[in-house]
């Protein structure tokens, strides 16, 4: 990815696997041109916040929406969640929870920090697949975000 | 008729006379015996109040002898008070024993005086007797009530006092001194104030009073002798002669062992408290240990699975064509193997969660519920022909979310299991015994072996091969874990291949 501002997916995921499968499930679809992946929360709160390695990128070029992990190295997803949406300059931006987590709380936190979607990675391959691209496919397609 | 008539000796004569005669009516008059005698103790005057006294008319004792009074063991009396008689002495409130005319003993106080003639010489003697048979029994029966008394309040188990308004004691018993400590024992007559330095001034005397201002008081004293902490409660009864307080009645009670007693209680029960929070404290920290664990596998086992899961279905897809059959059939196996692995994570999850779910209790619609849970379960019966049969099933109090989590597990199961039966029957019902609802599941089905029922509310026990009926072996356990929970029983009868019965209690309304 040679310009970070166009970038239209942030996926956060620290697992090289389910990394590998979501990046397969989304060329599959053709969602594939404009997608940064970062490696942990800190990374994950840089390019949101256009800090540290991304301090060339600009708020005015949100991606249209963050993939993002709960259980990440350094900073966690629940952190990355509270950063960006407790900020008016990034709270707008569309985040998906994208966790094996199906514990009850994690669910509930999330909504009350202003998640727009959470999804638990399904064990089924296929399932899993259908799930990146369906999301894929809202969020970049469907969705119609607010003009800045 | 003037007495200017008469001479001098007729008006002393004439005085004389009406003394006399004044003395004898005072004489007649009186209650005492009056009674005179001779030197000899022959009897020469006798009044009513002798007649009232011994029984004996006048005309009966005048002319007897004295000793006719005297019982035969006191003769001797008579002859010595006739020696002092003789003497010229006086017997002064000389108290004996008397007989009356109709036998009966009684008690005299008598005077008994020499009577002298004209001039002066010892003639007999005059005696005045009065019956103290009454008095002496009112005495004897006064000093036997004190006496009681003493020996009652003596034995109290409180101290009593009566108090004067110069707060001096009129009386003690001793347990005011014992359970006071004072070495004094006898208290009457002295001050309280001295009595009881430096309490009294510290803590008694505002109490006090109050008391002899006519109030009752109730009051707590703390008294500290040598590092040693005593209790008493203390209670002033005032006592009002022509309507001011002149006594006032001091009831005190030790209490320090009961003091002592519920510091000890109130000790233990900080100690317990503190014990509770410790324990809750170690508690909280194991279930939030769980938690962490059952998050942990939740997340952490799961991502290995996917991966597995994942590549292995990669691989199929992508590679397919260079794969030979045996490869894909292989393949597919560690799919399946991870996919059934997810099962088994998930399930225990769900059966983990439930031991710390709080049960919410309240009137659960049974019909309605096993009405909500046929419908869901619709997609499970895959259009199979199967006869249901739901008797009367009344409204129980439990966690509706709970309860339903219980039917499905039963009704799935009996839908399962009558795989194959044409055609498959599953009843519901409930039966009232012993003053309980027994809810039940029936089906015809594979049933099992009633040797192994043991093993089948256990987690992730079975009695089927997976490829036989599939499962996880987490569903009963759930079951009986939510119905424990409610403080209710599960159990089961069944025999191979004619079906099996699961039968369920929801008694014991306070558990949870």
């Amino acid at each position: 990815m040679s310009d970070t501002n166009e970038v239209e997916i942030l996926i956060v995921e620290d697992n090289q696997d389910d990394l590998d499968m979501a990046l397969r499930a989304l060329r599959k679809a053709n969602l594939t041109n404009k997608i940064q992946t970062v490696r942990d929360g800190a990374e994950a709160l840089g390019f949101i916040f256009c800090e540290g390695a991304f301090a060339g990128r600009k708020f005015e070029n949100p991606p249209k929406v963050i993939l993002l992990d709960l259980k990440l190295p350094k900073v966690d997803g629940m952190e990355v969640l509270k950063r960006v949406k407790g900020d008016e300059r990034t709270k707008m931006i569309p985040v998906v929870i994208l966790t094996s987590s199906k514990e009850q709380k994690d669910v509930i936190d999330s909504y009350n920090l202003g998640v727009n979607s959470y999804i638990v990675k399904p064990v089924n391959f296929e399932q899993f697949a259908a799930a990146v691209q369906e999301l894929g496919m809202y969020w970049l397609l469907l969705n119609q975000p607010p003009k800045t | 008729m003037s007495s200017n008539h008469h001479d001098g000796n007729d008006v002393q004569r004439e005085r004389a006379e009406t003394a006399s005669i004044r003395l004898a009516a005072i004489i007649e008059s009186s209650d005492d015996a009056i009674i005179s005698k001779d030197l000899n103790g022959i009897i020469t005057s006798w009044n009513r109040g002798a007649e009232k006294v011994f029984g004996y008319s006048e005309q009966e004792a005048i002319g007897k002898p004295m000793q006719m009074l005297i019982a035969p063991e006191r003769a001797n009396e008579e002859v010595e008070i006739l020696a002092r008689i003789r003497r010229g002495e006086r017997v002064d409130h000389f108290e004996t024993v008397r007989i009356r005319k109709d036998g009966k003993l009684i008690d005299v106080s008598a005077t008994i005086s020499p009577l002298k003639d004209g001039s002066g010489k010892i003639i007999g003697a005059s005696k005045i007797a009065r019956d103290i048979t009454e008095r002496n029994r009112a005495e004897e029966a006064l000093r036997a009530s004190e006496a009681r008394l003493r020996t009652v309040t003596d034995n109290a188990r409180v101290g009593l006092v009566m108090v004067n308004r110069e707060r001096r004691y009129t009386f003690a018993n001793a347990t005011y001194a014992e359970i006071l400590g004072l070495t004094s024992s006898n208290l009457v007559g002295q001050r309280v104030g001295d009595v009881l330095a430096p309490l009294y001034e510290e803590q008694i005397r505002p109490h006090l009073d109050r008391a002899f201002a006519g109030e009752r008081v109730a009051y707590e004293l703390h008294r500290s002798t040598s590092g040693v902490n005593h209790y008493y409660t203390v209670k002033y009864e005032p006592t009002k002669v022509n309507g001011s307080v002149s006594l006032v009645v001091v009831v005190i009670t030790d209490i320090t062992e009961q003091k002592q007693a519920e510091e000890k209680i109130h000790q233990l029960n900080s100690e317990l408290e503190e014990r509770v929070i410790q324990r809750t404290a170690q508690l909280e920290a194991a279930n939030k240990e769980l938690e962490a664990f059952s998050y942990s596998v939740s997340h952490d086992l799961r991502a290995p699975l996917r991966a597995v899961n994942g590549f292995a279905g990669i691989v199929l897809e992508d590679f397919s064509p260079q794969l030979p059959e045996e490869g894909k059939r292989y393949l597919e196996r560690i799919r399946n193997g991870g996919q059934r692995m997810g099962e088994l994570i998930d399930d225990l999850l769900a059966f983990s969660h439930l031991s710390r779910q709080s049960v919410n209790r309240q009137t659960v619609d049974t019909t309605k519920l096993v009405q909500n849970v046929f419908d869901e379960l619709k997609p499970q019966r895959d259009d199979r022909r199967i006869e249901i049969k739901v008797g009367e099933l009344p409204a129980c109090h439990g966690d509706p979310a709970l309860l339903k989590q219980v039917w499905v597990n039963l009704i799935s199961n009996a839908i399962k299991y009558s795989r194959g039966r044409e055609p498959a029957i599953v009843e519901i019902g409930c039966t009232h015994e012993n003053g309980e609802n027994i809810y039940f599941v029936r089906d015809n089905g594979a049933g099992f072996d009633m040797q192994y029922a043991n093993k089948l509310f256990g987690v992730f026990q079975r009695l089927h091969r997976n490829d036989e009926f599939e499962g996880t072996g987490v569903g009963l356990a759930i079951v009986q874990r939510i119905v424990h929970r409610h403080g209710g029983r599960v159990w089961a009868k069944a025999k191979v291949n004619e079906g099996a019965t699961f039968y369920f209690t929801l008694e014991g309304e306070n558990k949870s």
